[in-house]
């Protein structure tokens, strides 16, 4: 078992719980959503709270890792398409994450139990549609990574 | 951009979506049992069954299709490498563990929560078993994963 192993590993875990943990909290929500309960609604939104972290910290070891295998491998440079396009993806979708999720979410909640439910919906489905692109943009990403287009 | 290409991209997609979907759900499962909260349990018991006959368990059945097509259209591959077998072993252990047991036995627990409530003793018993069994079953991903990389026997 080699380095570049380890940190291949590392990488392609942390896209599983990003990419995988995203789509399902995806799937989960739009259910929890369609229940018509606010309270339940805004129970599930706090305790799906704990994701955020979760995601941050998968987000930090793919970063770390891919730095660290292009540094390894001397057949991959940052100037080569698929790195650099991932790259910036992965940032556009951390910026996102950081700045608009975790305050949307809250908001939402708010709503819910303050009782204003259709501003809730509003935003949520705002929400879900920035959730769906986001989603699309991780699978664009896991795309560049396995075809390389410009290796 | 070739057909087998295609073949890595599904597989790894849907690697991606059963590995990430069980840890997402672990997750939410223990969360639910430490905030022990009624409704937060049975809500978590009856997506983990919804999620797992309708999402995770097609997710299975396109992850080894692609599998077994990668294998037989790369001449470099053979089923009788180590690390291909010990792949279709932990996959076969892992899918029954969910068709077999963590599926319906999620069901079974969301519906005893609607009959006797969640506080009910054989409801927390069956709820402390069913996580449990999930995460063996997520290490035993976890070692699919890390044989998928370090390809064991090559």
């Amino acid at each position: 078992m080699t380095l570049y192993d380890v940190l291949l590993f590392v990488h392609i875990m942390g896209v599983a719980v990003w990419v995988g943990g995203s789509i399902m909290l995806g799937v989960i929500s739009s259910r929890i959503e369609g229940s018509g309960d606010a309270v339940f609604r805004a129970r599930f939104a706090r305790a799906a709270g704990v994701v955020g972290p979760v995601i941050g910290i998968s987000a930090a070891l793919i970063l770390a890792s891919g730095l660290w295998m292009v540094i390894d491998n001397d057949a991959i440079e940052l100037s080569q398409l698929w790195v650099w396009l991932s790259l910036a993806l992965f940032l556009l979708s951390g910026i996102v994450g950081a700045v608009y999720f975790a305050p949307a979410s809250n908001r939402i909640i708010e709503a819910l139990e303050q009782g204003r439910v259709e501003e809730a919906d509003r935003r949520a489905g705002a929400f879900n549609l920035v959730s769906r692109l986001d989603t699309l943009l991780l699978v664009v990403i896991v795309g560049l990574m396995v075809f390389k287009p410009g290796a | 951009m070739t057909g087998y290409s295609w073949l890595v991209f599904v597989h790894i997609l849907a690697a991606i979506t059963w590995v990430g979907g069980a840890i997402l759900l672990n997750v939410l499962n223990t969360r639910s049992i430490r905030a022990d909260d009624p409704a937060r349990l049975a809500t978590a018991a009856k997506e983990t069954e919804w999620v797992g006959t309708r999402i995770i368990a097609p997710t299975t059945v396109v992850l080894l299709a692609m599998g077994i097509t990668m294998v037989a259209v790369n001449e470099a591959w053979t089923i009788g490498q180590l690390w291909i077998i010990l792949a279709l072993v932990l996959f076969g252990l892992t899918f029954a563990t969910g068709a077999f047991f963590l599926g319906p036995e999620a069901g079974r627990i969301a519906r005893l929560v609607d009959e006797r409530g969640v506080s009910d003793p054989e409801v927390r018993r069956r709820l402390r078993r069913v996580v449990l069994v999930g995460r063996v079953d997520l290490i035993t991903l976890i070692v699919v994963v890390w044989d998928m990389v370090v390809k064991p026997g090559l």
